[in-house]
C-alpha cells in the first residue's frame, strides 16, 4: 500500500505535533534523543548509577521519542454492538499520520476508551504494515453490559390525597434512574427516570449525543411527565370550591393540596471548555395543568393569617425557560470523593419573549470542597444558596425539604413528603415550606471503616457524619418575615443532620444513613 | 492537640503494620561514601501479560520505587525512583530501552527484563539522609509498578464530562478501579540492616 504523499505533510502538524518541523526522516528511522545536561556538579556525579542520579529522588517522568512509524490503517477488532468509527473517534490519530510510539497519547486513549464505561478491557498494540516503517494500530475491545443503574432511591413519606383528608397516610415510594450508555453502539447516552408511589407518579427520558456538533458541542433531549401534588401550609384555613359532593365550606385541613400534571420537552448543548471546566445551556418548555385545589387558602404566620401563594396559575399554563449551567469539576472521585473542588452555577429564566405564562428569573450556586486529611479521612465544606425574582412557578422556587436531610428531598422535582422538618432551633421557619430565598452550609466528615483494591463485591465502607445549618425565606421577608418570634429565633434558619454509612460497591455507591430511616419516625 | 497526637500515632501504627505485612526478599547492599546502593531482583513483576504488552509496539513503563525506612518508627529517610520506558521496534525487531535520558537497544525480552528489573547498585538516597540516623536499624521497601497512571490523569479521565448528578453514574465508579492503578504491581521489603557508624 502507498500513501500519497501529502498525507505527511497534514500528520506533521496534527496529531505528532512534537515531530520536527521539515524533519526529513524515513518511516522506521531513529530519532536521535537530545542529550539532557547532565549538569558538571560533582556532587551529583558522585551518586551517578545506571538508573540516573540519587539526588533525583522521584523523577520518573521524563519520555522521548525515538522511532515514528507512519500510521496505515485503525483495525478495531472485539466489537459486536460498538461501530468501529465510534472507537476510532477517540484515537487521536488518521491514516497517513506520523505515529509515536511512545505518544503518552496512545497510551491515554486506551484509559480514555475504558473510561467510556463500554468496555472490559482495552488493549491497543501495533502490527506491522505492508511496507517497512508502516504500521496497524489494532485496538481490541472486550465490550461489557452498558445498561446501568444510574440511581436508585426509596423511602416512606407522609402525604396527603386532598385536601379534604383529615389525616395523613404513609406511602412507600420508588425512584430510579436507568441508562443505557452505548445506545445502538453509537456511544449515544438514553436515560429514563421513573418516581412510583401512591400520590405521585412520574417519569422522564433523555437522549444525550456527545460531541454531535464539530466533535465538540454534545446535544441533549428529554421529555417528561408528571402527575403530582404539592402539598402547602401547616393546617391552613382552606376554602374548597362548593358544589363538589366532598365540598367541607372552610375548615382548617392539614395540608391545602395542589393535584397537577406536568409535561414537558428538554433540549439543551453543552461543551467543555477543559477537563474541568463545562457549560451546558437548555430550553425547557412545561405545560401545566392544575386539576384541582382549593378556591382559597390561609395560613397562620406567626401572630398574622396570610393567605397561602400556590404559585401556580389556575387551569393549563405554559413555562418557556432558558437555563445555563457552569460546572467546575476538580474531584478526585465523583463516588467517593476524598479531595476536590465542585462547583455548579445556574441561572434559569422564563420570559414572555419566549412564551411562557411566567417571568421568572432563578439563580443558584453551590460548591463544595473536600480535604484528604492526613490519616485518611475526608473532611467536606458546603454551600449553597440560592435566589428567585418574578412570578416563579412552585417547582422552581426551593424545597426546604431539599434543604434539609430530616425529610426526603424532592424526586424529579416532585414533592415526595408533606412533613415540615423539627424546627430544632425554634425558630420562625416553622412557617416556611417554599420560599423565594435559601442558603445552606455544611460539613461533613467521612471515616473508612473498610477498604479493599478489588474489582468485585466491596470495595470501601464509609462512616459519614453531616451537619448544616439553612435557612429559607421570601425576599420580601428574609430577615424578619415572621411577626411573634423575637430574638434569633426571628431569623427563618435551622439545623440538619445525616449520619450513616456509604457503600462502594462494583455496581455504585449506596448510602444507608439516619435521614433514611426517618419515614418510620415522628417528626 | 490530643485528637491529632492519637491520630499520628494511629497513622504510623498502620503503616507500620502494613509493611510488616510485605514480603521479605534478599537484597544486595553495598554502602558507597555513606549511601547505600541496592540490588534485587523484581522480575517476577513481567507474568504472561505484562511480557506481551512489552511487545505491543507502544511504548510501556516500568517504575521502580525505593524507599528506605527506620525500623523504629517506620519513618520514611530517602526515596528514590526510576522509569524504564521500553518500545518494541517493530521493523528493527529489538527493544529501545529507555531509563532517565539514557537509551539502548536490547535484542530480547529478557535482556529488558534483566536491565529494568533487576536493579544492581541503585543509590537509594543520598549520604545526607542517613548520616543522622548512623547505628540505627533500617529496611528498604520496594515497589515496581507497570504502566501506572498518574494521580492527575485518573482524576481526569473519571470525572464525568456533563450530566448534573453530584454522585456521578455508576460506570464511572465501575472503571474508575480499573484504570486508576497500574496494570500490575509487586512490592516487598528488605531484612533489617543497620546504618553504618
Amino acid at each position: 500500500m502507498h500513501l500519497p504523499l501529502h498525507l505527511f505533510s497534514i500528520s506533521s502538524s496534527s496529531a505528532q505535533d512534537s515531530d520536527p518541523k521539515g524533519s526529513p526522516y524515513q518511516p522506521g528511522d531513529v530519532v536521535a534523543v537530545p542529550v539532557e545536561d547532565e549538569g558538571t556538579d560533582a556532587e551529583e556525579e558522585e551518586f551517578r548509577d545506571p538508573y540516573g542520579v540519587a539526588s533525583e529522588g522521584r523523577r520518573a517522568d521524563q519520555i522521548s521519542a525515538q522511532v515514528r512509524y507512519v500510521l496505515e490503517g485503525i483495525v478495531v477488532v472485539g466489537n459486536k454492538r460498538t461501530k468501529a468509527h465510534t472507537v476510532r473517534k477517540f484515537i487521536p490519530l488518521k491514516q497517513g499520520d506520523f505515529l509515536d510510539p511512545e505518544s503518552p497519547e496512545l497510551v491515554a486513549t486506551e484509559w480514555r476508551l475504558m473510561g467510556t464505561g463500554w468496555f472490559d478491557s482495552v488493549d491497543i498494540r501495533l502490527e506491522r504494515g505492508a511496507e517497512r516503517g508502516y504500521v496497524v494500530l489494532v485496538v481490541e475491545v472486550k465490550e461489557r453490559n452498558t445498561v446501568v443503574i444510574e440511581q436508585l432511591v426509596a423511602g416512606l413519606s407522609e402525604g396527603v390525597r386532598s385536601t379534604t383528608d383529615r389525616g395523613r397516610t404513609l406511602f412507600p415510594w420508588l425512584g430510579f434512574k436507568i441508562t443505557e450508555t452505548n445506545l445502538a453502539g453509537l456511544g449515544i447516552r438514553l436515560s429514563g427516570t421513573a418516581l412510583l408511589s401512591e400520590f405521585q407518579q412520574g417519569g422522564r427520558l433523555d437522549l444525550r449525543y456527545p460531541k454531535l456538533i464539530k466533535s465538540e458541542y454534545g446535544v441533549r433531549f428529554g421529555t417528561f411527565f408528571l402527575n403530582g401534588r404539592e402539598f402547602y401550609g401547616n393546617s391552613p384555613l382552606v376554602s374548597v370550591p362548593c358544589g363538589q359532593p366532598t365540598c367541607p365550606g372552610t375548615s382548617t385541613v392539614l395540608n391545602a393540596v395542589v393535584r397537577y400534571r406536568r409535561g414537558g420537552f428538554m433540549i439543551g448543548t453543552g461543551k467543555d471548555f477543559t477537563s474541568k471546566l463545562r457549560y451546558s445551556l437548555d430550553w425547557i418548555g412545561d405545560i401545566v395543568s392544575v386539576l384541582d385545589r382549593p378556591e382559597a387558602a390561609s395560613e397562620r404566620r406567626g401572630n398574622d393569617i396570610a393567605p397561602i401563594n400556590f404559585a401556580i396559575q389556575d387551569g393549563r399554563s405554559f413555562v418557556s425557560s432558558l437555563r445555563f449551567a457552569l460546572i467546575f469539576d476538580k474531584r478526585d472521585d465523583p463516588g467517593v470523593t476524598k479531595e476536590g473542588v465542585l462547583f455548579r452555577g445556574v441561572v434559569t429564566a422564563g420570559t414572555r419573549l419566549l412564551g411562557s405564562d411566567y417571568d421568572f428569573l432563578q439563580l443558584e450556586a453551590w460548591v463544595r470542597r473536600w480535604w484528604r486529611l492526613p490519616w485518611n479521612h475526608t473532611f467536606r465544606l458546603g454551600a449553597f444558596g440560592g435566589a428567585a425574582f418574578g412570578s416563579t412557578p412552585f417547582f422552581y422556587l426551593f424545597h426546604i425539604s431539599d434543604l434539609t436531610d430530616l425529610i426526603p428531598s424532592r424526586f424529579l422535582e416532585m414533592q415526595l413528603d408533606a412533613r415540615q422538618p423539627p424546627n430544632l432551633l425554634g425558630t420562625s421557619i416553622e412557617n416556611n415550606y417554599l420560599g423565594e430565598l435559601a442558603w445552606r452550609i455544611d460539613i461533613g466528615y467521612n471515616v473508612p471503616v473498610y477498604e479493599r483494591v478489588r474489582d468485585r463485591g466491596l470495595r470501601e465502607v464509609n462512616l459519614y457524619t453531616l451537619i448544616g445549618l439553612y435557612g429559607l425565606a421570601d425576599l420580601r421577608d428574609p430577615r424578619a418575615g415572621v411577626s411573634g418570634y423575637s430574638g434569633l429565633s426571628r431569623f427563618p434558619l435551622d439545623l440538619t443532620f445525616d449520619f450513616g454509612f456509604r457503600f462502594d460497591t462494583r455496581v455504585g455507591v449506596f448510602q444507608v444513613g439516619f435521614s433514611t430511616l426517618l419515614g418510620f419516625t415522628r417528626l | 492537640m490530643r485528637l491529632w497526637l492519637a491520630a499520628l500515632v494511629l497513622l504510623t501504627a498502620t503503616v507500620a503494620y502494613a509493611q510488616s505485612q510485605l514480603p521479605q526478599r534478599d537484597f544486595g547492599v553495598t554502602w558507597s561514601r555513606g549511601a547505600p546502593k541496592v540490588s534485587f531482583s523484581a522480575k517476577d513483576l513481567a507474568d504472561a501479560r505484562v511480557r506481551q504488552e512489552l511487545s505491543s509496539g507502544l511504548r510501556k513503563r516500568l517504575v521502580v520505587t525505593v524507599s528506605s525506612h527506620l525500623k523504629s518508627s517506620n519513618w520514611q529517610m530517602a526515596v528514590r525512583q526510576f522509569g524504564c520506558d521500553v518500545t518494541l521496534d517493530l521493523w528493527d525487531d529489538d527493544y529501545l530501552v529507555r531509563i532517565g535520558s539514557r537509551s539502548e537497544r536490547l535484542d530480547t525480552l529478557e535482556q529488558v527484563l534483566d536491565r529494568c528489573l533487576s536493579v544492581q547498585g541503585l543509590f537509594a538516597g543520598e549520604p545526607k539522609s542517613y548520616e543522622p540516623q548512623k547505628g540505627r536499624e533500617m529496611y528498604f521497601v520496594v515497589k515496581v509498578e507497570f504502566n501506572p497512571i498518574s494521580k492527575k490523569q485518573c482524576s481526569e479521565l473519571i470525572r464525568p464530562t456533563s450530566g448534573n448528578d453530584p454522585v456521578g453514574p455508576i460506570t464511572i465508579n465501575i472503571v474508575r478501579r480499573r484504570i486508576c492503578r497500574a496494570d500490575r504491581t509487586v512490592e516487598f521489603r528488605s531484612e533489617a540492616l543497620k546504618v553504618p557508624e
